[in-house]
């Protein structure tokens, strides 16, 4: 050892025997809790994808309105006379999805025998991570989730969410649906949510220069319709919040939210990618309404009367329409975008679909209803009921929205 | 307790990990990044990503060179966050902790000089004088543990030490 190894050689050591760990019990506390919190999520994770499956599935099951699920409800025929009809389980106006592959894009052949093979294409090929390396998997039969570093030395994963390909006709073929870091947490959007005019990206993140890259990007290309970033920590996670406004499209897209690699070759080292549906029927902005006095208003969804009509406006009519023999009801209104008719069978507003048959249980309201409407998109319902009480109603539990009204259309 | 399985089916437990190597990791870190908490977590975030990608680690022989390794790479990776905070004008709090504060005083002068020059070499010079002259590992265990060559090794440790000479030198 010459000179100046040994000058280095003392100074480190010397520097190394000054410093002592802290608390070493402590620190193995603090490292166990770490990697049962890690593990726990793991498998909070599958469980939560597990749930999310038979949801989903069960969901997409149910809204066929096709009476391939029947379930025993009872529906009124006449007054103190009750008759039990076969009919599907609620609510049909949930918007459908299917969980679509983000990856392989349903244009391509490419089929993958494993949840590894599916990831690790998906993170070099959709993600750009060239030197992608796979970590674990955990895997059921119904779904995997395979971790993805982006190279050799990197301890960033991303979970890449992997199930097998629905009514696929072939063994075993994997499809990527979704991808997590955890060290990008997206609190909104949820997967799945309809795209909207205005999207709020938000949660929690850490990454290079605190910088995190945001995609949206059609279901069948890695070339995004929609660019941008946002700021959250760079050394701990910190919050992130940013409100972009998606190009107009009636078609689902997917959002990634990334840390770029630092050497700017647009590789990415980690990121969260969300799918989301396309844009829903939008919530209607108004309605018309008979007051009990007889005055003839325009309100908006939440009740507020936004104008008082004028004789030189034009009269409102209700999309009536009439039900078959076999189905009693009343109150018949056509669901325009769904096809199905809307109507009181004498407890429920229930839905019915005219090519099926089958009938589907909506909503249960307060007191009978005197006249009834859906919108166009078929997703939202308003009534009157005999209270004289003004309802809206679009998925969840019905809204009261005002008093003193006689009939109410869209 | 969580366990790093082997490809021949042993088992060490993250308890026997910790107490074999916690200490000279924070040690190693220490030559590197002047806060001492600052190495721990460097530490402690290395025995987390390990028994987190367990399977990774298929030979328990090569464990000590992957913890050294990680722990070199988490530094280097707390030193590059700290050079953007610098270039953004965050300004950290004060490096040194209280301890080597307290002890500073007998530590020579000389030793600062040394460790404040070792700190501003390339990454890979600094990791392989560190792995050759704190560890006293062989180049082809240097080699091992950087994954790379051990003429690259031979190139670096030069590189590094005419550097610090350099650095040393005109400094007097």
């Amino acid at each position: 050892m010459n000179e100046i190894e040994s000058r280095l050689a003392a100074a480190m050591r010397a520097r190394a025997n000054d410093v002592e760990p802290e608390d070493e019990h402590a620190a193995l506390d603090h490292i166990t809790q770490r990697v049962n919190v890690n593990r726990r999520r793991g498998l909070a994770l599958l469980s939560a994808a597990a749930a999310i499956v038979v949801v989903v599935g069960a969901i997409a099951f149910l809204n066929r309105d096709d009476g391939k699920n029947p379930q025993h409800i009872t529906t009124a025929t006449n007054p103190g006379d009750t008759t039990t009809t076969t009919t599907n389980t609620p609510p049909s106006v949930i918007p459908q999805f299917d969980e679509q592959a983000i990856w392989p894009f349903a244009s391509s052949s490419q089929t993958f025998t494993t949840p590894e093979a599916a990831a690790k294409s998906f993170a070099v090929e959709y993600l750009g991570m060239r030197n992608a390396r796979v970590g674990n998997a955990c895997c059921s039969p119904d779904t995997a989730f395979v971790e993805i570093f982006p190279n050799d030395r990197s301890t960033a994963a991303t979970v890449v969410h992997v199930r097998p390909r629905p009514h696929g006709d072939k063994p075993s073929d994997w499809i990527v649906t979704s991808a997590d870091s955890d060290q990008i947490t997206v609190d909104t959007p949820k997967p799945n949510d309809p795209l909207s005019s205005s999207l709020t990206i938000s949660g929690k993140s850490v990454a290079f220069e605190a910088t995190l890259g945001i995609q949206l990007r059609p279901l069948d290309s890695t070339t995004p319709v929609f660019q941008g970033n946002t700021n959250g920590g760079s050394t701990d996670m910190q919050p992130f919040s940013t409100t972009i406004s998606p190009p107009a499209t009636d078609q689902p897209l997917v959002l990634v939210v990334f840390e770029g690699d630092a050497s700017g070759a647009g590789d990415m080292t980690k990121a969260t990618v969300i799918p989301l549906s396309a844009a829903g029927a939008p919530q209607p902005t108004s309605f018309y309404a008979v007051t009990s006095s007889g005055d003839r208003v325009v309100l908006d969804f939440q009740g507020h009367v936004q104008r008082t009509l004028t004789a030189a406006d034009e009269e409102f009519p209700v999309a009536t329409t009439s039900l078959p023999s076999n189905v009693t009801g009343t109150l018949a209104t056509l669901r325009g975008r769904f096809g199905t008719v809307a109507f009181f069978d004498g407890t429920n507003i229930a839905s019915y679909n005219p090519t099926t048959n089958a009938q589907v249980k909506l909503v249960t309201p307060a007191a009978a209803p005197v006249t009834l409407d859906a919108d166009e998109s078929g997703r939202y319902l308003i009534w009157v009921d005999v209270n004289h009480d003004l309802w809206t109603w679009s998925g969840a539990d019905p809204l009261k929205v005002g008093s003193g009204f006689n009939s109410a259309a869209w | 307790m969580a366990a790093v399985r082997s490809e021949v089916g042993t088992t060490a437990t993250l308890a026997e990990l910790h107490r074999e190597h916690y200490r000279s990791l924070v040690k190693l870190a220490s030559l590197l990044v002047d806060d001492r908490s600052t190495c721990e977590e460097i530490v402690q975030d290395v025995f987390v990503a390990v028994f987190r990608s367990a399977t990774r680690v298929r030979d328990e022989s090569k464990l000590p060179a992957y913890l050294r390794s990680a722990v070199l790479n988490g530094a280097r990776s707390h030193l590059r966050k700290r050079q953007v905070r610098s270039r953004l004008r965050v300004v950290d709090a004060p490096a040194t902790d209280a301890a080597s504060a307290e002890t500073g005083a007998m530590v020579e002068e000389e030793h600062r000089a040394m460790l404040t020059a070792l700190r501003t070499l390339p990454e890979r010079q600094r990791d392989v004088l560190v792995l050759r002259f704190y560890l006293d590992l062989s180049e082809s265990e240097i080699a091992a543990t950087l994954g790379i060559s051990a003429g690259t090794v031979k190139t670096h440790t030069r590189r590094g030490l005419d550097a610090l000479a350099e650095q040393l030198e005109s400094r007097r």
